[in-house]
């Protein structure tokens, strides 16, 4: 009975021929075997040709006339000039009905994609983009690239031995200083209001941004030890000092005198590191007035291998 | 691996460029929304070949929704009134066609559900019968065909008679797709069903429908 009762489920899909030939073989078997279902599925087809073989009813001659006399009773809202105006923005790229407002929308973006692409590659000096491991080999020491989506990559493997601290002296002068802003492991938990004194510096820092710097190091704490001793030199301080929560992560906030922020990054890249998040000293956002031309800076300090 | 930026580029361009001419294709084809347009603008001839183009369907739709001519004919004026009046609300999302459509729909289905109410259709079948008793002509004679039989006049009745006993909702399926012959895909945008629940409603109204023809018919 069961069966009978899945059968008499499947009689739209057999009827319509939209059965796979198992099922369809299925059917056919049990139609063999079954009266009742067999019966039944003469009866379905019957209900289908019945309904279909009703004719078709002619209006009346005057209908078209009756409408438009209705019609003529009836106010149409003419379009405002709003509606008219949102109409032809919507139609700009689907100019037919059949394209909803969501192809058009897509459209749009794909042009500002395009744009923005373009605008890149002409606005700059073009850089093929360079994997890590050529940036490795063909990067020499000391030297900056310019922008584009060359991803500048220098890390301490490459000189193990030598310190992150370098003298005050060091040339720290980087005449193309202009590494793309990457986005990274966001310290978020470090952007909030920290005061140092009477001074609030979250500010700042939320302005630069929280992936203000990333350092790949291979001992973490030898790179912050570095970092600590040069920042006297700089008149910088420390004031935090977190772990994001990741093995293998610590976050550093420093506050140095605005003039020194390119000293600092720049000594962190001359000597090894992934710089990312900087931008050209011109970039750096200018302190309120309330932080005593001081800069807040988030150094993000990643573990490699 | 990433792709280049040419690459990425060029792809871009070719789904533009493959959007502007599918748009263009349609446009071109879309002879409704250039009259829909017009009427909009107040041009009333480019509603009159909107309706010339679709009364006959509309009309036959309204009288297997109310089964009667004097009633599909007011229903017939009133969907088109209606289509006339709110024709600055098409939002051109879908065709034409299947918004003038979804209008008769749900006005039928309105009609139908107050004349039912209102016992229309009970006080219609009762004078229907003595008409037939008189005329001594209710049921199909056996000795006829089965082609005979589908073009009669009587069996054109009782099925019209069956699916006005029908539930509105199954009786909207039924009228389109069984009687006026949209496809699956269309009354799913009538309707705006998913495609699998129109089949699985069909179903369940030709059901209906075939064991109420098999009691009168037996």
């Amino acid at each position: 009975m069961k069966e009978c009762e899945r059968i008499g489920e499947l009689f739209g899909e057999f009827h319509d021929r939209c059965l796979d030939d198992g099922s369809e073989k299925l059917m056919r078997d049990h139609f063999l075997t079954c009266t009742p279902c067999r019966e039944d599925f003469k009866w379905y087809g019957f209900t289908v040709q019945a309904l279909a073989s009703l004719e078709e009813v002619s209006p009346p001659r005057d209908f078209v006339a009756q409408l438009n006399r209705r019609l003529d009773g009836a106010y149409v809202t003419p379009p405002s000039l709003l509606s008219s105006y949102l109409e032809s923005v919507r139609n700009f790229f689907a100019t037919s009905p059949y394209l909803p407002l969501p192809v058009g929308l897509a459209t749009l973006a794909l042009v500002v994609v395009v744009g923005f692409a373009v605008y890149d590659h002409t606005g700059g000096e073009y850089v093929q983009p360079v994997s890590v491991l050529q940036a490795h080999q063909e990067t020499p020491p000391g030297t900056m690239t310019a922008a584009g989506d060359a991803k500048v990559v220098r890390s301490l493997e490459s000189s193990p031995s030598q310190p992150l601290y370098s003298p005050p002296n060091s040339s720290f002068a980087s005449p193309a200083l202009n590494v793309p802003r990457q986005f990274v492991a966001n310290p978020k938990s470090l952007t909030g209001g920290i005061a140092v004194g009477n001074q609030r510096f979250a500010t700042v820092a939320e302005r630069i941004g929280g992936d203000n710097l990333t350092v790949e190091a291979t001992s973490i704490d030898r790179a912050i030890e570095s970092v600590k001793k040069i920042l006297p030199d700089m008149r910088g301080t420390v004031i935090e000092e977190k772990s994001p929560g990741r093995v293998g992560e610590r976050v550093l906030g420093v506050v140095i005198p605005r003039g020194a922020f390119s000293n600092l990054t720049t000594e962190l890249i001359n000597h090894g590191a992934v710089a990312v998040g900087l931008r050209p000293e011109a970039d750096v956002p200018a302190p309120s007035n309330s932080e005593a031309g001081n800069v807040m800076l988030y150094i993000h300090f990643v573990q490699t291998q | 691996m990433a792709a280049s930026p040419e690459l990425i580029l060029t792809c871009l361009c070719l789904n533009i460029v493959s959007l502007v001419v599918v748009s263009t294709l349609l446009t071109e084809t879309d002879q409704d929304s250039e009259w829909v347009n017009k009427c909009v603008q107040g041009d009333r001839e480019a509603f009159n070949a909107l309706v010339e183009k679709y009364y006959k369907k509309i009309y036959n739709i309204a009288y297997r929704f109310v089964g009667d001519a004097e009633e599909a004919n007011d229903l017939a004026q009133e969907i088109f009134t209606a289509a006339y009046q709110n024709l600055n609300k098409f939002r051109g999302d879908a065709k034409f066609s299947t918004w003038l459509f979804q209008i008769a729909t749900n006005r039928g289905k309105n009609k139908f559900k107050y004349l039912k109410r209102r016992g229309y259709f009970l006080n219609r079948g009762q004078t229907d019968d003595d008409d037939d008793r008189e005329s001594g002509r209710a049921i199909p004679d056996e000795s006829m065909n089965p082609e005979d039989i589908l073009a009669s006049k009587q069996l054109q009745k009782i099925v019209q008679d069956v699916i006005d006993e029908l539930e509105p909702d199954h009786k909207e399926i039924v009228i389109l797709r069984d009687i006026e012959g949209f496809s699956y895909e269309e009354i799913a945008r009538i309707l705006n069903l998913p495609e699998g629940t129109t089949k699985s409603r069909l179903h369940r109204a030709r059901m209906v429908v075939k064991d109420k023809l098999k009691k009168v018919l037996s």
